[in-house]
């Protein structure tokens, strides 16, 4: 008997170049490229961060947030200015005066998001008052030094 | 009848319902001075690696033989003349249970599936 | 009177379908950045997989085939492989980011980090695709995902200004950030249009018997149950820009800061509502998706399928599940983040849309299917519409995201 495979082949007219050229201009786009401004983006990241530093005390001050949420949320806002901070360091481009008062604020920052940590943890609402107002005052800083090394937006 | 549009990877159902695959491929006898007759559908692994082309199809057999031993080594086949029914699925009259097409899923259910509490 | 039941319990469904962690976490990023522009991309989601589902339940009812079904058998094996591996893919980081979301709501209520909740929270979900039905999953579902109701009921309390609600209903540019506006857009629309959903739409459709007599249902499910799905995102839209935008959050990056979203409306109610939200939103939407990864394996390959039967009966379809949960817990498992992670894959499904909405264009307008119930000028128009947006939308800015430095 003569039996032969008809198989092989068949779907290959069925529309196949239509998947492959799909594919290949997504990688072609991916290839292709865009710019941002590192400092105006690391000062919004700092800002919007700083805030949430804020809102999570207060939320905890009103027993809105418990503790364990408190703390966990504190410690990743400190640790995402922290890495803000660092970016901002690492890449050395001229306007030097401004740029080290924003990376000054954001360390700043940082740090008072630590010790609103280490107050939530104590259950220390003094403590966590005192991190508050020191989260406030390089927030305010940030905005004045964030003015001059990003004049638009 | 459009043998590639109307009977090509349709779905194949036995004797008792069973989903038991798709219509992975056809076999056809080629006569001299005659068109060529469809005898057979073919279901499985191979013949899919197949119309990927000759290499995936030799690994797939190779594979299949290693892991089933010489029974499947080959594509399973079901003679046209089991087909009963061409419609939203195409019955054909025969009883998985009697063929090797659900040795690996028996395996699965055996070895794997079966064992766990619940199932 | 049962055909108005099943309607009902058909828009709950689809609420729980619509909303998961992707949804919540867009729109949430959204809203804190943008305010209330970026509603229209909402809308525009909502609208084009109302149109999908509608068509993905009709193609069921009338040809009695599911979408995927219809795809290899129309397509042929080699071309039914991109959408396969391409939904497969996508599925898989879906999947992963929703154990993400139920393991986050896991870590806000018992402060044990979200990575040793994945393999339980997969584990749970097993264990009901394992035990339940159909129905039970699909009701279960959709009636515990009322609480997401909350966002409505908070973007309402919160008295937005509502002139300014609809003038985001209307599409403008960005007056600052224009290429992370249109990546939020795009994630958006991913959100909204799952490709999952209106698969996983056709294959209910055939475990729960749907034939013609169901078209009307079928229209009013797909209609109301995506706008009230909509609603609810639109309700976190607005509370995420009265509350994390007026704060100053304009940056959500980090998954800590959405509980902060109802608490000034609910106190600790807020935390708690929205802890029960998330972690229903994103199980149900697991649930869903794990069932989704088998139907489409076995349905491509012909195998017995269906979630009604006993494991042993179909141990493929099972197989398949338990081994795509079991994979997509381990990301998560290994620390991957899950916000990060959710709207990554968000971008991956808007761009892996062509491929799987393509195929309508074909299946709706072959009257071998769906006979006289073929696709009018509309529903093609919308499905080239969907192919176009998802196409454009994703080749541009997938890149910039990547490139852009977020």
């Amino acid at each position: 008997m003569a039996a032969m495979q008809l198989a092989a082949g068949i779907s290959r007219d069925k529309n196949l170049w239509l998947w492959r050229s799909y594919l290949l201009l997504t990688l072609l786009a991916l290839a292709a490229c865009s710019s941002s401004e590192p400092i105006e983006q690391q000062s919004k990241i700092a800002a919007s961060a700083s805030q949430t530093a804020a809102m999570v005390v207060d939320a905890w001050a009103a027993g809105a947030a418990p503790s364990d949420y408190a703390s966990a949320a504190l410690q990743s806002t400190a640790e995402i200015l922290a890495e803000a901070r660092r970016q901002l360091q690492s890449d050395n481009s001229d306007q030097p005066g401004e740029r080290r008062g924003v990376v000054t604020a954001i360390g700043q920052l940082s740090a008072a998001a630590r010790r609103a940590q280490a107050g939530v943890e104590a259950g220390n609402p003094r403590q966590v008052g005192q991190a508050l107002q020191d989260l406030r005052t390089a927030t305010a800083e940030l905005a004045a030094y964030t003015k001059y090394v990003a004049p638009k937006s | 009848m459009d043998l590639l549009r109307d009977l090509l990877d349709k779905q194949v159902v036995d004797r008792k319902q069973v989903k038991i695959g798709k219509v992975d491929g056809l076999v056809a006898e080629l006569r001299p001075d005659k068109p060529p007759r469809i005898v057979a559908i073919e279901l499985g692994a191979i013949t899919l690696a197949r119309r990927l082309g000759a290499r995936p199809g030799r690994w797939m057999a190779w594979l299949a033989a290693r892991l089933g031993g010489e029974r499947h080594a080959e594509p399973h086949r079901i003679a046209w003349k089991k087909v009963r029914d061409i419609d939203v699925d195409i019955k054909v009259d025969i009883d998985v249970r009697r063929t090797a097409i659900f040795d690996w899923q028996d395996w699965l259910r055996d070895h794997v599936i079966g064992r766990i509490p619940g199932a | 009177m049962k055909k108005l039941v099943e309607i009902s319990l058909g828009i709950v469904t689809s609420v729980g379908g619509f909303l998961e962690v992707g949804s919540m976490a867009t729109a949430a990023q959204a809203g804190a950045t943008f305010g209330f522009r970026l509603i229209w991309a909402i809308l525009l989601g909502t609208i084009c997989i109302i149109f999908l589902v509608e068509m993905a339940g009709r193609f069921a009812s009338v040809s009695g085939h599911t979408i995927v079904d219809a795809i290899r058998e129309r397509f042929g094996f080699n071309a039914f492989l991109w959408p396969l591996f391409a939904t497969l893919l996508v599925n898989f980081m879906v999947m992963s980011a929703e154990i993400g979301g139920v393991a986050i709501a896991a870590e806000f209520a018992t402060g044990i980090g979200f990575q040793w909740w994945a393999l339980p929270v997969a584990f749970l979900t097993w264990l009901l695709l394992w035990k339940g039905t159909f129905g039970f999953i699909e009701k279960g579902v959709a009636i515990l995902g009322l609480v997401t109701l909350c966002f409505v009921v908070a973007a309402v309390m919160l008295k937005p200004d509502w002139k300014a609600v609809a003038a985001g209903a209307i599409p403008s540019l960005p007056e600052h950030d224009g290429a992370n506006y249109w990546f939020m857009a795009v994630s958006i629309l991913g959100a909204s249009i799952s490709p999952y959903l209106f698969t996983f739409y056709s294959s209910g459709a055939i475990e729960d018997h749907w034939n013609k007599t169901y078209l009307g249902t079928n229209r009013a499910i797909a209609g109301l149950g995506m706008t009230f799905g909509g609603t609810i995102s639109v309700g976190v839209l607005i509370v995420a820009a009265l509350v994390l935008g007026a704060h100053g959050i304009n940056q959500v990056n980090d998954y800590h800061q959405l509980p902060l979203l109802l608490i000034p409306t609910f106190g600790f109610w807020g935390f708690v509502l929205f802890i029960a939200s998330l972690a229903i939103a994103c199980f149900g939407a697991a649930l869903e998706i794990g069932l989704q990864q088998a139907y489409l394996v076995a349905q491509g390959f012909g195998w017995t399928w269906g979630e009604d039967l006993k494991p042993r009966e179909d141990p493929a379809f099972c197989g398949i599940y338990t081994l795509s949960l079991l994979l997509a817990a381990i990301p998560i498992t290994l620390g991957l983040d899950p916000l990060k992670l959710t709207i990554f894959s968000m971008a991956v499904t808007a761009a892996s849309l062509p491929l799987t909405v393509v195929p309508f264009l074909f299946l709706l307008n072959d009257e071998r299917y769906v006979g006289e119930h073929r696709n009018g000028m509309i529903s093609n128009a919308a499905v080239i519409f969907i192919i176009a947006l998802g196409f454009v939308l994703a080749v541009v800015t997938i890149p910039l995201q990547i490139f852009g430095g977020s």
